[in-house]
């Protein structure tokens, strides 16, 4: 017994009846949903009665990753915000002159 | 003063945020990964994309119009991080055989199904696999979801009419294949 090859062809506009009809005549088309279809569809993507909690945990795993991943981001671009304040506040200071006013006792 | 980034993080989740992202997953999670699955045939990247889609929405919320639906909304951001993921699997050239594998191996389980030989969702899991990616996405948002033409025409950002021909298209596919497994 030989069963027939599955359809692997894609469609074109030439060999589809659907392309030919209006929207009337879609509507009609569509009218009647397939029940049976629906509820194995819904069997084949059934996510599982834990998929709230899965996702709620990856969720907040995720979180956690990336707000530690930010905190470091925002920890080094201090750093050098700070770094380059310092550099160019010394680049600046004119040559043998001190932040001292020169109103010190000693 | 430094800038401060605008963000959602876990430093700033207080009770709000987390009152919003858990409701956000208790009415979208399993939506979202029924669209992904339906998409990609694949458990694995489903899962994630279903987290990244949370975070997406859930960053995203002050953002949020209020156009469309919340549902809508959160389902397009899933159908567009679906898309990314396909695109990343193709740069990896790795195949979407994850779904129906699941499926035979729960048929393998079930001594009927195995009987039988491929049960009715390992054919239509195939026949899915068959259609081009748009299709998926139509079948599941209507035949899973129940949403509304037009709900599907704004969540994928196409006209009504082409999502009520492939909608046709696609629902004749799956008939035809089943029924030819049926009846052979």
């Amino acid at each position: 017994m030989t069963r027939p090859e599955p359809q692997n062809r894609p469609l074109t506009p030439d060999t589809d009846p659907v392309a030919e009809l209006d929207e009337a005549e879609l509507d009609l088309a569509l009218a009647e949903d397939d029940h049976e279809m629906q509820v194995r569809l819904r069997q084949l993507l059934d996510p599982g009665e834990l998929i709230n909690q899965r996702t709620a945990q990856d969720v907040d795993r995720a979180l956690r990753g990336q707000g530690i991943l930010g905190a470091a981001s925002d920890l080094l671009a201090t750093g050098w915000l700070a770094a380059r304040l310092i550099l160019t506040d010394e680049a600046h200071q004119p040559t043998g002159t001190t932040k001292d006013d020169g109103h010190g006792t000693s | 003063m430094l800038p401060i980034p605008h963000r959602r993080s876990p430093s700033s989740r207080g009770p709000e945020l987390d009152r919003q992202l858990n409701q956000l997953i208790e009415e979208h999670a399993a939506a979202v990964h029924q669209l992904a699955l339906g998409m990609l045939h694949d458990q694995g990247l489903a899962e994630d994309v279903v987290q990244e889609t949370m975070i997406k929405a859930w960053r995203s919320l002050d953002g949020f119009r209020g156009d469309s639906s919340v549902r809508t909304w959160v389902l397009r951001i899933a159908h567009n991080t679906a898309i990314d993921a396909l695109r990343r699997r193709r740069d990896l050239s790795a195949a979407p055989e994850d779904l129906r594998d699941q499926v035979i191996e729960s048929d393998a389980a079930d001594p009927a199904a195995r009987a039988a030989g491929r049960s009715d969702l390992a054919v239509l899991s195939d026949a899915m696999a068959r259609l081009d990616q748009l299709s998926r996405s139509i079948v599941v948002l209507r035949e899973v979801e129940g949403l509304s033409y037009g709900e599907i025409a704004d969540t994928l950002d196409i006209s009504t009419a082409m999502v009520k021909t492939r909608l046709l298209r696609a629902r004749r596919a799956l008939q035809d294949a089943v029924r030819s497994e049926e009846d052979p």
